[in-house]
């Protein structure tokens, strides 16, 4: 069976109209990486709305293609202009940058290009055995331990994406789960926040605050003057040289992997982690550490390994418990449900194919992503080139769009304004969207599933209590903001 | 502007915010219990999560607030919050972005409604990129045409959707 939906999902990539797809989604993610500014998370939200009247698996090879090719695609800037087209390659810059001042740019994108596809297609092993394996644990999941899961991944979301302040990752979680409060609440239809209007009491619709929140800040922030980078030539790539370079150092490969994978199943800490860590890692094994960081290979390899790796363990938590990895894989989740699909323990039931031409679609745009990197990046310097004052008003045209195309109202194109602002300010401020958007998406599983368990227990919490899952996602939760916010520190002396 | 004046500005709305949120959760719960709902216990009323919420907001936030003043002082901070917006009105950055922000709420929230999608789009465009000094008028004139007619083939002709 497994066999047949592997093959019928071969078949379908195969077809020329998604094969169009594909080429078109992994280009447009490839160009929205480079650009400084344009982040992966963005690049999704945007084609989110577009492929609303795409046929379902077109619509999901564009969006997966369009995931890869924008985390790929940072890597070209980072090593021509040392700067990261996306946060996930911050870590590639160290050594591809050098890379390039010596003359070495276009055997750095290579390198960088192979490592990319490479971790993307490991990846793809662990989303196959993984993601059923998650999947049959959660069917094991009652309303309680929904409850507790969606806060524990708000609550570690809020942690790791705003590093040192966890503070301001929990309130911009709480202000998500508030904004998913807007309209008829699923229990009782009951309005709430609603103040009379019909469109709010319809709830407010996911895609538009997602593209509002990560879209508009970007565009916002163009309009300020800026100083422009000479960028480098990409020299000639030898293909030899860039292909030895990267199977002689396969360990560093599977290495970097095997941490993104990991990286990217935690809730909320995204590519750029996996990037570091794994660099990181390389770094600390290396017999000659003081190289990185000087245009070693390694780094470059390692660095870009594993942000692309994160991409497939991004999505097991996405597909098995429908708690996205990363933010960009928040946004996917979104997409996803727009489409029809429900994520979650009974998604391998309810949709049994969905896994394998998820993986499927992955492999087809890693090696998608792998030609059309290499052939762009001879353009990359005129792309990089483009002015942000012409390029950021015309994708807020997209972003309005992309806001209207849901339900063709121009209420949310509203919605997507007003979050905008929101979003600005919340950036401006370094606190992080990730758990907004996190706290909106997972914000009716968690009320809806604590007033069923509530209303079940006759009001009482305990039950919660004498559940084994329940109470190791407790004491997690209790760990975690006991350590955030120090109080375990003040525990640990009083007790010495 | 500091970060721990940032974090003063925000908490000081984040409080407002935490503070409605709860008083409206339990206006709420009290609605709740009256005909039609009859929900009488709280714990399963609409209203409990929004005043858990409400509640949490407001004790994160007043947190943060007494982050942002340690060392300085509530009135400092609030001075220099006032000082501060008298300087930004003459922060050049400052006007760019509110300037081009009100370009793009006059789009999207009258002239999308008003006019046809094509005209209402390359007035915004020509408007905004004019305002930041993108390059030559008739260049963003050319270029305002060229990307409101690409938006139009590529949604209206090839994906067959229809644009506001």
């Amino acid at each position: 069976m497994v066999f047949e939906y592997l093959m019928q999902a071969v078949f379908t990539v195969l077809t020329p109209m998604n094969m169009l797809v594909l080429f078109l989604s992994v280009g447009a993610g490839l160009v929205m990486g480079m650009l400084p500014g344009l982040s992966a998370t963005m690049a999704i939200a945007l084609l989110t709305g577009l492929t609303y009247n795409l046929p379902t698996q077109s619509a999901l090879i564009g969006l997966l293609g369009v995931y890869v090719g924008s985390i790929s695609g940072g890597c070209q800037s980072a090593i021509l202009l040392n700067i990261p087209g996306t946060p996930a390659s911050a870590a590639t810059a160290l050594d591809g940058f050098p890379m390039a001042k010596r003359g070495d740019g276009g055997h750095a994108i290579l390198l960088a290009t192979t490592s990319s596809a490479l971790g993307t297609l490991i990846s793809v092993i662990f989303v196959l055995t993984l993601t059923p394996f998650l999947t049959n644990l959660a069917l094991k999941f009652a309303s309680w331990e929904f409850f507790l899961i969606s806060i524990f991944g708000i609550l570690i979301c809020g942690a790791l994406t705003a590093p040192g302040n966890a503070l301001k990752g929990w309130l911009s979680g709480i202000l998500g789960l508030l904004v998913a409060m807007i309209g008829l609440d699923t229990v009782d239809t009951f309005a709430r926040f609603s103040f009379g209007n019909v469109n709010l009491m319809s709830n407010i619709q996911l895609i538009p605050v997602m593209i509002g929140l990560f879209g508009f800040p970007e565009v916002v922030k163009s309009f300020k003057r800026e100083g422009s980078g000479i960028p480098l030539k990409v020299a000639k790539f030898q293909f030899k040289r860039g292909l030895s370079s990267v199977f002689r150092n396969w360990t560093a490969v599977i290495r970097s992997s095997i941490i993104g994978v990991v990286v990217g199943i935690i809730p909320g800490v995204g590519e750029d982690t996996g990037g570091w860590l794994s660099y990181w890692a390389s770094k600390s094994r290396s017999k000659d550490p003081d190289s990185f960081g000087n245009g070693n290979e390694l780094g470059v390899i390692s660095a870009e390994t594993g942000n692309n790796a994160c991409i497939g363990g991004a999505l097991i938590p996405v597909l098995s418990l429908a708690v996205p990895g990363s933010a960009p894989a928040a946004v996917l989740l979104a997409a996803f449900l727009m489409h029809g699909y429900r994520p979650g323990p009974l998604l391998m039931t309810e949709s049994p194919s969905f896994v394998y031409n998820v993986s499927i679609y992955l492999i087809g745009a890693s090696l998608m992503m792998w030609v059309l990197a290499l052939i762009i990046s001879r353009g990359t310097v005129r792309i990089l080139g483009i002015n942000k004052k012409i390029l950021m008003p015309v994708i807020f045209l997209l972003c309005v769009v992309g806001s209207y195309l849901i339900n063709y109202t121009y209420f949310d194109i509203k919605v997507m304004f007003v979050f905008g602002l929101i979003g600005l300010a919340l950036t401006s401020a370094n606190f992080p969207a990730a758990p907004f958007l996190l706290g909106v998406i997972l914000g009716p599983m968690a009320d809806s599933n604590l007033r069923r368990g509530l209303r079940l227990s006759d009001g009482s919490l305990l039950p919660m209590l004498q559940r084994p899952i329940c109470l190791f996602f407790l004491a997690i939760i209790v760990f975690m903001i006991l350590g955030q916010t120090g109080l375990l520190k003040i525990l640990k002396r009083n007790r010495s | 502007m500091e970060m721990k004046q940032k974090d003063f500005n925000i908490s000081l709305v984040l409080v407002g915010l935490g503070l409605y949120t709860t008083i409206e959760g339990v206006r709420m719960y009290r609605k709740a219990a009256r005909p039609p709902y009859n929900i009488e216990q709280f714990s399963i009323s609409p209203g409990f999560m929004p005043t858990v919420l409400g509640a949490m907001l407001l004790i994160l936030s007043i947190v943060l607030l007494a982050k942002s003043i340690k060392g300085t002082g509530f009135r400092t901070q609030l001075s220099d919050l006032l000082a501060w917006s008298k300087q930004a009105i003459h922060d050049t950055d400052i006007r760019l972005m509110v300037i081009g922000m009100v370009i793009m709420a006059v789009y999207s929230f009258f002239l999308i409604g008003l006019l046809p999608y094509w005209l209402s789009s390359v007035l915004y465009l020509i408007a905004l990129m004019a305002f930041l000094r993108a390059t030559k008028v008739w260049k963003i004139i050319l270029i305002s045409f060229f990307a409101v007619g690409l938006v139009i083939v590529l949604f209206q002709v090839v994906f067959n959707v229809s644009l506001p």
